[in-house]
């Protein structure tokens, strides 16, 4: 499987240089800003989208049914995008936490820690979302079908800010709850995800 | 033992059918997979390679059914489908660092003789490459992990015939080891006709001919004849045939030709071609 992460760490020096830059502009502009929370969290799911456009260019250059050739598993294909949007949302969540902890002082260790996990949760979210589409329909659809599953899950976060709400407690600093439960959730989603899209690549056909 | 045996495989698409083929390839010889666009090689080859899934029938490749025995089998196929897959950015350099974490046998000496002998740049990216150049990439990679089974779809299709010779030098060489076997899919038959030990001919999803390209040549005889002769040959000798306003083509077994009627060798290409034809216009 190291062949196939050194081959997409190639293709992201090449395409995804403009990461970089949206990262520190974004940050950039969500630091400096008092209602700049989007653009803090923005960065993350950029990163967490990089796995898409990496498929997309797989599915272009026709890698993605030339690789099925090569002596590696469903599995190990598979994985290596999971893999990838993983490094990528922790390196971009430990990055906005510390530049976000450095420029207000870094003393509320705890409100670091709920924004890490909100930061994380949401740069996990992208891929366990769109994923396994883009494994069963490929690139194209595989991104139409995201949408629809966005709106669906903006419908369904409507009703759990509600109940989020409930859930704030009165624990040292500005910890809450919140952060980890969704974190955890997140994290169950992109096991999930990944399970599902080994599942999905099986089946497809190249 | 044999590289690759189809048994009664068989694919269905809504538009296609593939098969059911019945066809095998003796380890060591090279097998020319023939016919025209969409008669169904690349299903073939993805049924092979497990690249889609097989509707009937059973398949085994180097005496595995690739459908069930894992990965680790691909460790002795090298492949160059009809469009060579490398991503655009990758230079032949970081292609080789890929593919030695990715093959067990990954010689990176004889990639780079291979590049060289290619005329390859290093450093120059995938998608500055001609055709040519592409398709040269990929055989260079399809053969530096010492492969047993080399599985070319359309390797030399738009290829200008220096390229073409090269790669069919290539395969020559590749075949000098006793158990090392091709199979090399093309519409080009005069390609086939120069590297094949084995030809069989796909038409239409269905196998129409599968035998000793040697026997192929020798068995049949190819006649020319005014219209007004046709009558005369007993169609029970007449494999196929075409007709234009100004004579005939016939597609003969010279075991079948009847004495007084002059025979001529026939090509790869005009057997495939009168085969084709001939039953077109029954």
């Amino acid at each position: 499987m190291k062949g196939l992460l050194l081959k997409d760490w190639y293709m992201i020096c090449r395409h995804c240089r403009a990461y970089l830059v949206i990262l520190v502009a974004f940050l950039g502009i969500g630091l400096c800003s008092p209602e700049g929370a989007f653009f803090l969290y923005y960065p993350v799911f950029i990163a967490g989208s990089i796995p898409m456009t990496l498929l997309s260019y797989d599915n272009v250059s026709r890698w993605e049914s030339y690789s099925r050739t090569f002596p590696y598993s469903e599995g190990q294909l598979v994985a290596v995008k999971y893999l990838i949007s993983l490094f990528a949302v922790l390196a971009t969540a430990l990055v906005t936490v510390l530049a976000y902890g450095a420029i207000q002082g870094g003393t509320d260790w705890m409100a670091l820690l709920s924004m890490g996990c909100m930061v994380l949760a949401l740069g996990l979210l992208t891929p366990a979302l769109m994923l396994p589409w883009v494994f069963k329909f490929g690139a194209e659809k595989g991104r139409i079908v995201f949408y629809v599953v966005l709106v669906l899950l903006m419908l369904v976060c409507g009703v759990f800010v509600g109940f989020s709400n409930s859930m704030e407690m009165g624990l040292p600093g500005s910890f809450t709850l919140i952060g980890p439960m969704t974190l955890g959730a997140a994290i169950l989603l992109f096991a999930g995800s990944w399970a599902l899209s080994v599942s999905f690549s099986k089946k497809r056909q190249w | 033992m044999n590289a690759i045996e189809l048994n009664q495989a068989q694919k269905r698409y809504s538009d296609f059918v593939l098969g059911p083929l019945t066809l095998s390839l003796p380890s060591g010889c090279i097998l020319g997979l023939v016919g025209e666009n969409g008669a169904g090689k690349t299903t073939t080859i993805k049924l092979l390679l497990n690249l889609i899934r097989r509707d009937g029938g059973r398949v085994s490749v180097l005496g595995k059914d690739p459908a069930s025995c894992g990965p680790g089998i691909k460790e002795d196929l090298g492949v160059v489908l009809d469009e060579v897959g490398f991503p655009d950015c990758l230079t032949p350099a970081q292609l080789d660092k890929v593919f030695r974490h990715t093959y067990s046998r990954w010689d990176s000496q004889e990639y780079h003789a291979l590049l060289r002998r290619f005329q390859l740049p290093q450093a120059k990216p995938f998608s500055d490459f001609s055709k040519g150049m592409k398709m040269k990439l990929g055989l260079a990679v399809a053969l530096s992990h010492h492969p047993k089974l080399l599985i070319l779809d359309e390797c030399t299709a738009g290829l200008d015939p220096v390229v073409r010779d090269e790669v069919v030098e290539m395969i020559y060489d590749f075949t000098r080891q006793e158990d090392h076997s091709v199979l090399f899919s093309s519409h080009i038959v005069g390609d086939l006709e120069k590297l094949c030990d084995y030809v069989a001919f796909l038409h239409q999803g269905k196998l129409l001919l599968l035998e000793e390209k040697d026997r192929l040549l020798e068995d049949y005889r190819r006649i020319s004849l005014p219209l007004s002769q046709l009558e005369a040959l007993p169609g029970s000798a007449v494999l196929s045939r075409r007709q234009t306003p100004y004579g005939a083509e016939v597609l003969v077994k010279k075991e079948n030709l009847p004495a007084g009627f002059a025979a001529s060798p026939v090509s790869l290409e005009e057997l495939f071609v009168l085969l084709i034809k001939g039953r077109e216009h029954r």
